[in-house]
């Protein structure tokens, strides 16, 4: 078991022909996930490595049974087709398009959230379960099973502490990165409450950045509802004030959002801050 | 991208906002463009306006002069001024606040208070149960009883005005595909209410908005010492620090990381360059171009990559391209891994680059080599 996905995951691509969407599509069923649809309007009939491509979710509905949906589909038509998906009544969508449009995210995730459907993203790489399978871009060679679960904003993030635990010998029970924000379907939060009730998962893995405040909701989350032990990693202490260092949610204006507001509220609810990766694994070590 | 004010309210006319009379000067000895008195605004990316001296009152020709020179001159932190706003003087009985955000919030989010003209952090800090806070569903628009509900907190008296003026600014909000819109103050005129200023911040991925935001960039090109701003053309984003150490990343999150181990190690950052979605041969070759002629002091670069969606064979060759080409001597380091690595690393190692594995142990090495620090993390 991990969160969010396992083995028995069905999962159905969109944009399934396109570059990202086929490439990511060979990587997933490499890593053993069951990809039993996609669809491309237009593209109905074809096939991409194996999977059938059907026009429209409700055609591909009639024919395969899937609970997940992961979406490649450029910014201009992402609302649209999230709509598509949650209509069709998945559990689990991970959005992986980036520079959609504000106020297409906040129709998608209202429109998720009074659907029942998870959202993960915008613009994510997605979850990976190491050795069961993955919806998403994780490059499978830096993740390995085991019972720490992560959660991530960045991708890349994501991927550096998965190899740095993976490189020490500690293992994964899930990988999520939710994306660089400002604002998310799934948050750090929901990863949390997740992994805490997890039975595969020992100890989670909280890593944050600096800008907003979801860093702080999942602190007061984890003094109130979580026993097991937390690690984190906030990264951009270092970063300027009032600029915006790649991801639109790192930003820092005045006092809110800082490194040290962050560390502080994680601190309080009894989280093991790290500096870096390499204290990282020695914490994680005693904890395991 | 943010609007000067005379850009706000000019789509806020166009949203059918009452908004006073104005017209904007960009030069010194323009005419007075409308009958005295008249209030002159500096136009200026920043607030505080007021207080720098950047609003004055102009009763005659005399004052338009003066003041026209004096505002035009100025600088109001760190802000040049573009432009000036002549407006109709209007006499406030009241002055509210009102907003409309989706910056820092997780959904479209009204905010009004009594006390407006003011600055809405500071009442927000010191009268808190002043600021009301309404949330507002995308799908059915802010409904009846919060209309309602507003305007027992704001002690309106003309309620239907109130509705149909925060009615407007919510259309204007949503069809501008806004992150902002805010009037602060919101003043009651002649028992009418009024937007004597705007704030506007439109979303630079609002796909529809596009035509009419290079309209407005055009039309800057006429105001008061303004330069336009370059325009990346890939997603990279390229923040000048004031160090001599280039850093170039494939992720926000691992850049944001390399650039806490870099400091921790004792470095100094010169720049920090994060190559976004688009990440081709020719935008890492870009990004290397931005990092060593934006900073004429840069000693060395650490190029931190790790490969999901991005492929570490296209990497590789704008890196190596980029060396061969402007015959680069200061050291650059590569942390590579991920997607298609070993045909990178091969790359890499045919044109004589290092490569690294371990972002830890490059950081610290990239430190030694470069700064002749001790290169070690302090803890």
């Amino acid at each position: 078991m991990s969160i969010l996905i396992n083995k028995d995951s069905k999962v159905l691509v969109q944009a399934i022909t396109g570059k990202s969407g086929s490439l990511q599509t060979k990587v997933m069923l490499e890593a053993g996930t069951n990809i039993v649809a996609g669809v491309t309007p237009g593209k109905g009939g074809q096939e991409v490595h194996g999977v059938p491509v059907y026009d429209y979710i409700s055609e591909a509905k009639a024919a395969h049974d899937f609970d997940t949906v992961i979406c490649f589909v450029p910014p201009a038509g992402a609302k649209d087709s999230c709509f598509e998906a949650i209509d069709s009544g998945i559990k689990v969508l991970v959005l992986t398009t980036e520079e959609i449009a504000l106020h297409d995210v906040v129709e998608i995730i209202a429109y998720a959230k009074a659907h029942d459907t998870i959202l993960v993203g915008p613009g994510c790489a997605g979850v990976i379960a190491p050795g069961v399978c993955k919806v998403g871009a994780h490059p499978v060679r830096f993740f390995t099973k085991g019972r720490v679960g992560v959660v991530s904003k960045s991708g890349a993030l994501s991927y550096e502490i998965g190899k740095t635990l993976t490189d020490a010998g500690i293992g994964q029970s899930g990988v999520v990165a939710i994306g660089g924000g400002p604002i998310w379907g799934f948050t750090q939060k929901d990863a949390v409450a997740l992994y805490e009730k997890d039975p595969d998962t020992d100890v989670i893995v909280l890593l944050g950045e600096i800008g907003g405040g979801s860093e702080e909701d999942a602190a007061a989350y984890i003094k109130e509802h979580v026993t097991k032990p937390v690690v984190s990693l906030i990264v951009g202490r270092n970063a300027p004030q009032g600029k915006s260092l790649g991801h639109a949610g790192a930003i820092v204006s005045g006092n809110v959002g800082t490194a040290k507001t962050k560390i502080a509220a994680l601190q309080d609810a009894g989280v093991h801050v790290v500096k870096n990766p390499v204290e990282m694994v020695e914490t994680i070590w005693t904890l395991l | 991208m943010n609007l000067f004010e005379y850009e706000g309210k000019a789509l806020m006319r166009e949203y059918g906002i009452p908004v006073p009379e104005s017209h904007l000067i960009v030069s010194e000895g323009e005419a007075a463009p409308m009958a005295f008195p008249f209030v002159l605004k500096a136009q200026v990316m920043t607030g505080g306006r007021g207080k720098a001296g950047g609003v004055k009152v102009c009763e005659n020709e005399a004052d338009y002069e003066k003041y026209a020179h004096d505002i035009l001159n100025m600088e109001i932190k760190g802000h040049r001024v573009h432009g000036l706003l002549a407006e109709q003087m209007m006499k406030a009985e009241k002055e509210l606040y009102l907003s409309i955000t989706l910056q820092g919030v997780a959904k479209p989010t009204l905010i009004a208070s009594r006390m407006g003209g003011m600055d809405i952090e500071t009442v927000s800090k010191e009268n808190p149960e002043e600021i009301v806070k309404l949330e507002i569903d995308p799908f059915t628009g802010l409904k009846g009883y919060q209309l309602k509900y507003l305007a027992k907190k704001l002690g309106v008296e003309d309620k239907q005005d109130l509705f149909e003026m925060v009615k407007k600014v919510q259309d204007a909000f949503f069809k501008a595909g806004a992150l902002l819109v805010e009037i602060n103050p919101l003043g009651l005129v002649d028992g009418k209410l009024v937007a004597m200023d705007s704030k506007f911040v439109i979303d630079g991925h609002a796909r529809h908005m596009q035509g009419k935001l290079s309209e407005l960039e055009e039309a800057r090109e006429k105001l008061h010492a303004y330069k336009a701003p370059e325009k990346e053309a890939t997603t990279i984003t390229y923040v000048p620090l004031d160090g001599d150490l280039g850093l170039i990343s494939d992720g926000a999150g691992t850049g944001m990381l390399t650039l806490d181990l870099l400091n921790d190690a004792g470095g100094h950052v010169a720049s920090f360059c994060e190559l976004g979605g688009m990440t081709t041969e020719e935008v890492m070759y870009r990004a290397m171009d931005l990092t060593l002629t934006g900073h004429p002091e840069v000693k060395g670069v650490i190029i931190v990559l790790i490969g999901g969606f991005n492929r570490m064979d296209n990497m590789a060759l704008g890196i190596t391209k980029y060396v061969k080409e402007h015959d680069v001597k200061i050291p650059i380091f590569t942390r590579m891994c991920g997607t298609m690595e070993e045909v990178g690393l091969e790359t890499m190692k045919e044109a004589g680059m290092p490569t690294y594995n371990i972002l830890v142990d490059t950081v610290k090495e990239f430190v030694r080599t470069v700064e002749g620090g001790a290169g070690e993390c302090q803890s």
